[in-house]
């Protein structure tokens, strides 16, 4: 079932188009990634499914059902993470998680254990009683996702949750987004750090003036630049490499041989790396160095639009 | 539902009704109370009102307005209750001339209180309220059905100008199938005509000069039919190149023409163009070609018209599932791009073959087509 689905959504300020003609649909138990340079109308896009923003064309359904006309149970089947912190920074850790969950209709004793779990599950637990001004950037970040799980939505929703925090926090994050989509949520994140899409991603849709320019798996996106992947194996000496042999492995188109090193062309769909070491290493050929490169989702987009994700 | 009732049931009706007051009352009341001066007042009254509805030129509605309240007064030193009639008139008048303003309304409609007796006074008040509030609500189903009919006047245009487009679309298509088709048949007709043709005749005229030869100079005749018998063999040759090179000339025809029409640009213009492709250039159709070609002009119009540009490029180039046209100029770009007719028809072309279209002016300014293809 399509956990989500945008159909032609169109949203403009004004004169600007944000959202032009944007059609996806996210299928229940996917980390659907949005990648995009700033101001590609992502967050538009995902506030609008959030019910933050009103469409200005086009329509948007979650479970089947339109979010114009069931509202409150969209909101309700939604998890939103925004992209600036909303937390309130008065209040404890706990507050703050019991005052988002008791918006979703969460009452009593189910409240309060929904909060802990909420609060355990980002790692917060022994900070409950903390305000968050006193929390570290990545805490922040941590108890805002906290306040929208606690009601445990079907579709988690994350607008770069991962903006301005240490390497700790980041890969604590990427590994709870991973935790909560095995739980069963399906998730959508948003970001335009392309290694933590390409890392938790299973589908991705590249996004760019508020079009949806490229949509597949990492392979699938991969594959429009190039069908290609170079393996670089470093040697002691090329002296004795069976040449015509390695050509012969499946997926192999090229083979050339310099002093030190074996540079291979090779199919990118075909994982014949073990085959190839093997016959090197039976050839009695001494590998220093092995190293195999795929085009990044970054040559990707860079490719598509001639640009970089991020500005520099 | 208004549009198909009749124009004359209203008066129609209007008619009968007062023909029922006219009975009902005669029956009702007693014999002296019904002088022909009050069925005259009332004739006379249910005259001007007709009138209101059956004019229908906007200027002369307040003056009828004003002639229906001209009549109430007048009628009423004799008969008192006519006054009674006056809110609804009152209303009538005010909406005309000032529009839709319900206190000013019924302030109007208050006025003549001051004239009334004290016994009448009441059953005055709550007609006007009434009359009010009836007009009002009327007024307002009424201005909702006009909002409804012009949206849907304005869905229909809508689907309309769909329609043509859609029809200009598939003429697009079409035309461009047949454009190919046509050229193909061109150059066939033009290979068989420089290549076979040629080598068909001389080898006709080596051969009937060979059977004159063949008696008189056995020698000089073989010689010529050996001649003869190489030409055929070259035509055959050629025939059989020609069949094989048939597919490629259509791609190098996209090229060469691309090439040419870059060209005449740069001639054309003062600016700095340069054309480039990369990849297999054989997967590009005909009808690539010519969306490719026309997002080039748009966007080439573009750059001439808003981008104070000293250079652009363009470069074709195809990917593994996708060909990918960019035309960038180095001018002065624009961060927020307001999508112009220019723009959407360009998107429009491209998405008969299923691709988009990435209008980017953070540097420079840059159009980039991207279209799906199988190779």
């Amino acid at each position: 079932m399509n956990v989500l689905e945008i159909n032609q959504l169109t949203k403009k300020f004004g004169d600007y188009t944000a959202v032009d003609h944007l059609s996806l649909s996210v299928q229940e138990g996917e980390i659907f990634g949005f990648l995009g340079p700033n101001g590609a109308g992502k967050s538009t896009t995902i506030q609008i499914a959030a019910s933050l923003l009103s469409a200005t064309k086009g329509e948007i359904t979650i479970m089947g059902r339109n979010i114009a006309k069931h509202g409150r149970f969209a909101k309700g089947a939604i998890g939103f993470v925004p992209q600036d912190l909303a937390i309130y920074e008065n209040m404890t850790a706990y507050e703050n998680v019991h005052f988002f969950a008791g918006l979703y209709g969460l009452r009593g004793a189910e409240l309060k254990r929904s909060v802990v779990e909420a609060l355990e599950f980002v790692g917060l637990e022994d900070r409950q009683g903390g305000f968050p001004k006193n929390f570290s950037g990545g805490m922040k970040r941590r108890l805002n996702i906290a306040c929208a799980i606690a009601h445990k939505p079907k579709l988690i929703i994350m607008d770069e949750p991962t903006v301005g925090i240490d390497p700790q926090s980041r890969s604590y994050i990427l590994n709870s987004v991973k935790k909560l989509n095995r739980m069963g949520s399906t998730i959508i994140y948003t970001s335009h750090y392309m290694e933590e899409v390409e890392e938790i991603c299973s589908r991705i849709a590249i996004i760019d003036h508020g079009k949806i320019i490229a949509e597949g798996t990492k392979a699938e996106l991969k594959a429009i630049i190039t069908n290609q992947k170079s393996i670089s194996i470093a040697v002691r000496s090329t002296e004795g490499v069976p040449l015509d042999q390695l050509k012969s492995i499946v997926g192999v188109n090229a083979v050339e041989a310099a002093e030190q090193s074996i540079n291979i062309s090779s199919a990118v769909e075909i994982n014949n790396l073990n085959r190839i070491i093997q016959l090197l290493v039976a050839s009695g050929v001494e590998i220093r160095g092995v190293e195999a490169q795929e085009p990044s989702l970054e040559t990707v987009f860079l490719t598509l639009t001639g640009r970089t994700l991020r500005d520099e | 539902m208004s549009e198909r009732r009749e124009p004359s049931e209203l008066p129609e009706i209007g008619f009968k009704a007062a023909l029922l007051v006219f009975a009902a009352g005669q029956s009702l009341l007693p014999e002296s109370s019904v002088t022909p001066w009050f069925i005259l007042a009332i004739l006379i009254y249910l005259c001007t009102n007709l009138l209101f509805y059956l004019l229908r030129k906007e200027s002369l509605r307040p003056a009828i307005a004003v002639l229906s309240i001209g009549v109430v007064i007048a009628s009423y030193p004799d008969f008192p209750m006519m006054i009674l009639l006056l809110p609804a008139h009152l209303f009538e008048l005010s909406s005309v001339v000032a529009g839709k303003r319900g206190v000013a309304s019924f302030l109007l409609m208050l006025i003549p209180l001051a004239l009334i007796p004290r016994d009448l006074m009441f059953l005055y008040l709550l007609i006007a309220a009434v009359a009010l509030i009836y007009f009002m609500v009327l007024n307002r189903y009424g201005s909702k059905l006009r909002g409804q009919r012009s949206e849907l006047e304005r869905m229909r245009g809508e689907l309309e100008r769909l329609h043509v487009k859609l029809q200009e679309n598939n003429e697009f298509l079409r035309q461009s199938e047949y454009t190919v088709k046509l050229e193909e048949r061109n150059r066939l007709s033009q290979d068989i005509h420089d290549n076979i043709g040629h080598a068909m005749t001389s080898a006709l005229i080596q051969m009937e000069a060979a059977k004159r030869l063949i008696r008189t100079d056995p020698d000089k005749s073989s010689l010529l039919l050996d001649n003869a018998i190489h030409i055929s063999k070259e035509g055959i040759e050629s025939i059989r190149f020609d069949l094989k090179r048939m597919k490629p000339p259509t791609e190098q025809m996209g090229v060469n023409r691309m090439k040419l029409f870059v060209d005449e640009f740069s001639a054309k213009h003062p600016i700095r163009t340069a054309f480039s492709y990369e990849g297999n250039i054989d997967f590009i159709t005909p009808i690539h070609w010519r969306i490719i070609q026309e997002n080039t002009k748009e966007a080439l119009t573009n750059t001439m018209k808003y981008a104070e540009a000293t250079a652009v490029s363009i470069h074709v180039q195809v990917l593994p599932t996708l060909i990918k046209a960019t035309v960038a100029d180095n001018g002065r770009g624009h961060t927020k791009i307001v999508k112009g007719i220019g723009i959407v028809g360009m998107e429009e072309r491209t998405a008969a073959v299923g691709g988009k279209i990435i209008v980017d002016g953070s540097r420079g300014f840059s159009v980039t087509t991207l279209m799906p293809y199988t190779p």
